[in-house]
């Protein structure tokens, strides 16, 4: 698992990449969790890179996209594939959360 | 007859478990299976083990927990055994999935995402036993 921010304007684009299961979602949950305690208040996770997802990387999902709400802020998911956007269409979190097809549109929505 | 059939004992902890996917993945790999294949077996592998390990015993001891990996020519099963709690992941009632960010729970997505992924999963309590059984087909109905 690869986690990385580049900031676009007033957007923080993180791109996570590889394998967020069990043993690596505590280390995605906390650098996201530094970042919105550092003033990070639009933020989009860019996840053209995942390539597997579990029910504890999605609780990490969860769990920053409120955080980002409760401080007035966003959390939004872009760019997923295959696999990865099969589990968010099951498990309802395409519904709750913005998804977009690309990092440029996720920009664009503002 | 073919060696289609995979036996391990694993230990239930977290590093026990990271070490029987990647002897699991292992075995895979040089199959060539589809991807959907090999992802709905990893999520069964996890989300099935981290249940049990997390949920299956009260007390604070390493149990044993029994994985069967069953390779047939259009599909793979994946047996567990363990002498936990009674505990039908069957019964497990979904998500609701119409509910806003604010109001989603955190947990308790994990059986329900096998249980979707998979394309068949039966469970049975024989004496002190859960045994569970997940399959997932190479090719979608």
């Amino acid at each position: 698992m690869n986690i990385t921010l580049t900031r676009t304007g007033d957007a923080a684009v993180i791109a996570v990449q590889g394998r967020v299961d069990t043993l690596s979602a505590p280390t995605v949950e906390q650098k996201l969790t530094q970042w919105l305690d550092e003033g990070e208040t639009r933020m989009i996770l860019d996840l053209s890179e995942l390539e597997y997802i579990s029910s504890a990387g999605l609780r990490t999902v969860l769990v920053i996209g409120k955080k980002a709400k409760a401080n007035g802020g966003s959390l939004c998911c872009c760019a997923l594939r295959g696999m990865v956007r099969k589990v968010f269409d099951v498990s309802g979190f395409s519904l709750v959360l913005p998804v977009y097809n690309t990092v440029d549109e996720a920009l664009a929505a503002g | 007859m073919m060696n289609n059939r995979h036996n391990f004992t694993m230990k239930t902890t977290r590093k026990a478990l990271t070490d029987l996917v990647g002897r699991i993945n292992a075995l895979l790999e040089p199959r060539d299976l589809p991807d959907r294949v090999t992802y709905v077996v990893n999520l069964v592998l996890e989300e099935i083990l981290t249940n049990i390990v997390k949920y299956g015993f009260d007390d604070d001891h390493v149990h044993d927990v029994e994985v069967t990996l069953i390779l047939d020519p259009d599909e793979i099963s994946i047996e567990f055994e363990d002498r936990g709690k009674q505990f039908d992941p069957l019964s497990v009632s979904p998500p609701p999935l119409d509910e806003s960010l604010m109001d989603m729970e955190p947990g308790g997505r994990g059986i329900h995402l096998v249980r979707t992924m998979a394309n068949s999963m039966t469970y049975r309590r024989d004496r002190d036993k859960n045994i569970l059984t997940v399959s997932v087909r190479h090719r979608e109905q």
